[in-house]
Parts: structure tokens; C-alpha cells; sequence
């Protein structure tokens, strides 16, 4: 098969992945792997775990195609799940982080999301709520950041974390509705 | 917190990322059985997946692709049936993960067929399929042979193109008196399987022409039903075999 594009859409390479399409996969790998790999570096802070969660996620995409529901599905957001997911899990096994306190980021600038309407549309949420809200959001989603992480992290207490974090899941999705 | 229903306010922690290792598994192991929940971390991956930009990109090392497909290839190309393939070791977690993760909300007969799927890896022996998928009907046939753990038999099946199906029982597969071995095919996305027929047991031969074989690509699954098949029109037994469509590659 060789009519794969820069058009032919995540989706329907991953249906392709599910019905044995090599070129698909590796059409899939090509395009989402830098990001995907990004986002697990992010996370785990270290490269051999970033690529073992990528390398796993990709076992998972092209074992589990078939399983992927085209109708109700968005490729990106499964494949994203199956490497942050994974990623997270190698960062709360590893135990306490090895980055000092001192070195908690700032939250990022979020102008990026408007590369895409998606992107737009949370961006137009997350600047609806709180800054203090918004930037628990964004550091737990980014930098893998957990509850009690975040807490001492911020020098907050962990009730006022979860609580603030229900209170912001909540507003966006009211915001973003379905 | 009364605004969020709690399956939500779960998933919408889970995916966000603050949970601890403990409380994800714990959330994965729900979402297997729990559909609601299910479909609220995938809606939650759906809202939250555009801050991914927020990392930016960074090219992977190239091992990580090395990796993938050496590991694919060790594995006869990675066509074995994902649940009936041998995974001793990591196959509780991996479903978890994988079911939760992706957030797949899979309706019940389905999560049951696949769960009944992973019980026959270990009851299953040899499975074997040799199939000609409709959807290219000039492909060249392929044999797939499966050893899992034990063998106890399983069928060569063979699907032409105009949708005839040719089985032959291998490795004297067996049931009691009273029963069949029943053949589905379940199309992929779709929720409910179609019956194809009866299969043979001893070293038998069948020809099945069930005329209602899925237009796109599907899967096989073979249920224990009573004698004569299963009186619904569903799998009403256990699902003792499965196997995915196989397509050449390239």
C-alpha cells in the first residue's frame, strides 16, 4: 500500500494498523512519535523510560487496532493515553523525584494550543478559570505532577490541591460541555 | 463535590495525571467492567490530549522503533489474536492498561468474548487459521499457526472470497456429546458476532457457506453451544477460540 498521505488522517491508518497495514503503522509512528516521546520526557524526565513508554504504547497501538472505535475514537488522544499513562506509571514506581523542589517549572505558555481547534477551545476554557487552578491543570497534565507532588511542590496543603483540582476538572467541563 | 458524577470526577483525575500508582490500577480495573467509566476517560483524553503541544517534539531515538518492530516480528508479525496471545507474565496488567488507557468502552458481550478470549490462551492449544480475508479478494492466502501454551487443537479455516469457508479440526479438538463448537465472525468496531456455523471435532472436515460474512475485516471466535448451536443467535457458552483476519504484509 502505498497511498498513504500527509492527508490520510490518524484514524484511518490506525483501522489500516488493525487489518495488518505495516506502512500504516509506521505512517503512525512518523507522525506522532516526536510528540509522543516528547510527552513522555516531560514526564519521566529521563530517556530510557520516555522510550520505553513509547515503545510499549506502540506494541499496545498496533496489538490493540482492532479494539479502536473509529465512531467514538480520536487516534491521538488513545495513543497519547497509552504513553502518559505508562509513563506515569514508571515515574510512581521509580518513588520519590529525583528533581529538587526548587526546580518546579513555571507553568507553560499556553499559545501553543491554537495550533488546532481543539487546541483553541481548551485554551479558551483554561483561561476562563482561576490562575491558580489553571496552573495546577496544566503542570499535573504536562509534567506528570501528582497530588501530593504538587502540594509540596507548591508549599499548599494536599486538601486545598485535590480540592482545587475537582473544583478546575469541573469548571472546564462545563466549559468544553461533551 | 456535587456538580461532577463520580465516574467523572475519576476519570477526569486519572487522565489529568494525579492519582497514585495504586489509585490508577485501580481505575483501570473498573473501567474493564464499567463502560461509564469507560467512556469518561476516553472523553477526558479527548478534552486534555491538546496540552500535549505544551511539550513540544522531540525527535525519539531511533532504538525505539528498532525495538517495536523486532518485538512485533518475534511475534509472527504481530498478528496473534492480542488476547490469545502468550503473555504469562504481563497479561493481567497489560489488559488493565490497555482497556483503561485507551478508554475503550466495549459493549459487554464483547469485553466478555475478550475476557473469555484470554481464559483460552491457557485452555487452548494449537489454533490454527488460514484465512483469505473478502476485502482483498487477490491476496495471497496466509497460514497462521499459533502455539500457546498447551496443545489441545484448534482448525485450519480457510475463507474464499465468495465467502465459503473451508475448516478442518486439528489436534483432535473435543467437546462433550451434548455440545458444538460454534464459529463467529465478528466484524471489526461492531458489538455483536454473526454465526457462521458448526465446526468439526476428531480430525473432521466441514464446509460451511453461511452467506452473511462481514463486508470489512473481522475476526473469528469459536463459543462451546449447545447440541445444533446457540438457540439465540448469539454465543450463549464460553468463547474457547479466536483468531484475527490475517493479511499478508506489505
Amino acid at each position: 500500500m502505498t497511498d498513504i498521505t500527509a492527508d490520510t488522517g490518524s484514524d484511518a491508518l490506525l483501522q489500516r494498523c488493525a487489518g495488518g497495514d505495516r506502512a500504516a503503522f509506521r505512517a503512525l509512528y512518523d507522525r506522532h512519535a516526536p510528540r509522543l516521546y516528547a510527552v513522555a520526557l516531560r514526564i519521566t524526565r529521563q530517556s530510557s523510560p520516555a522510550s520505553d513508554a513509547v515503545q510499549e504504547a506502540f506494541i499496545q497501538v498496533w496489538r490493540n487496532a482492532h479494539q479502536f472505535d473509529t465512531v467514538r475514537g480520536n487516534a491521538e488522544a488513545w495513543m497519547t493515553g497509552l504513553v502518559r499513562y505508562r509513563a506515569l506509571d514508571l515515574l510512581r514506581r521509580a518513588g520519590p523525584p529525583m528533581q529538587s523542589l526548587e526546580d518546579t517549572p513555571e507553568a507553560p505558555a499556553l499559545t501553543p494550543l491554537d495550533g488546532s481547534a481543539d487546541g483553541r477551545a481548551l485554551r479558551e476554557c483554561l483561561e476562563r478559570l482561576e490562575p491558580d487552578r489553571r496552573k495546577l491543570v496544566v503542570l499535573a497534565f504536562v509534567e506528570g505532577f501528582s497530588h501530593s507532588e504538587l502540594a509540596a511542590r507548591l508549599a499548599m496543603p494536599l486538601g486545598t490541591i485535590k480540592s482545587t483540582i475537582r473544583r478546575a476538572l469541573a469548571s472546564l467541563r462545563a466549559c468544553l460541555g461533551t | 463535590m456535587s456538580e461532577a458524577a463520580p465516574d467523572d470526577d475519576r476519570a477526569g483525575l486519572y487522565v489529568l495525571g494525579v492519582l497514585d500508582a495504586g489509585e490508577m490500577q485501580e481505575i483501570r480495573r473498573d473501567a474493564v467492567q464499567d463502560v461509564a467509566l469507560a467512556a469518561a476517560i476516553e472523553a477526558w483524553e479527548r478534552r486534555l490530549t491538546p496540552l500535549t503541544v505544551l511539550a513540544g517534539e522531540t525527535e525519539p531515538p531511533p532504538e525505539i522503533w528498532d525495538a517495536v518492530t523486532s518485538r512485533l516480528d518475534g511475534r509472527l508479525d504481530g498478528v496473534l489474536p492480542a488476547a490469545a496471545a502468550p503473555q504469562p507474565r504481563r497479561r493481567p496488567e497489560g489488559r488493565d492498561s490497555r482497556r483503561g488507557a485507551g478508554g475503550r468502552a466495549v459493549s459487554a458481550w464483547r469485553a466478555t468474548a475478550l475476557g473469555a478470549m484470554a481464559v483460552a490462551a491457557g485452555l487452548a492449544g494449537l489454533l490454527v487459521w488460514r484465512i483469505q480475508t473478502p476485502v482483498q479478494p487477490a491476496a495471497p492466502r496466509l497460514a497462521m499457526i499459533l502455539p500457546l501454551q498447551q496443545t489441545q487443537g484448534g482448525w485450519l479455516v480457510d475463507v474464499q472470497p465468495d465467502g465459503r469457508i473451508t475448516a478442518v479440526a486439528q489436534g483432535n479438538v473435543s467437546h462433550a456429546a451434548d455440545r458444538d463448537f460454534e464459529l463467529w465472525a465478528l466484524a471489526d468496531h461492531a458489538t455483536r458476532p454473526v454465526p457462521l456455523g458448526l465446526l468439526p471435532v476428531g480430525a473432521g472436515r466441514a464446509d460451511l457457506r453461511p452467506g452473511n460474512l462481514p463486508a470489512q475485516n473481522f475476526k473469528l471466535l469459536v463459543s462451546l453451544e449447545p447440541k445444533g448451536g446457540s438457540p439465540t443467535g448469539l454465543p450463549t457458552g464460553p468463547v474457547m477460540f479466536g483468531g484475527d483476519v490475517i493479511r499478508p504484509p506489505g
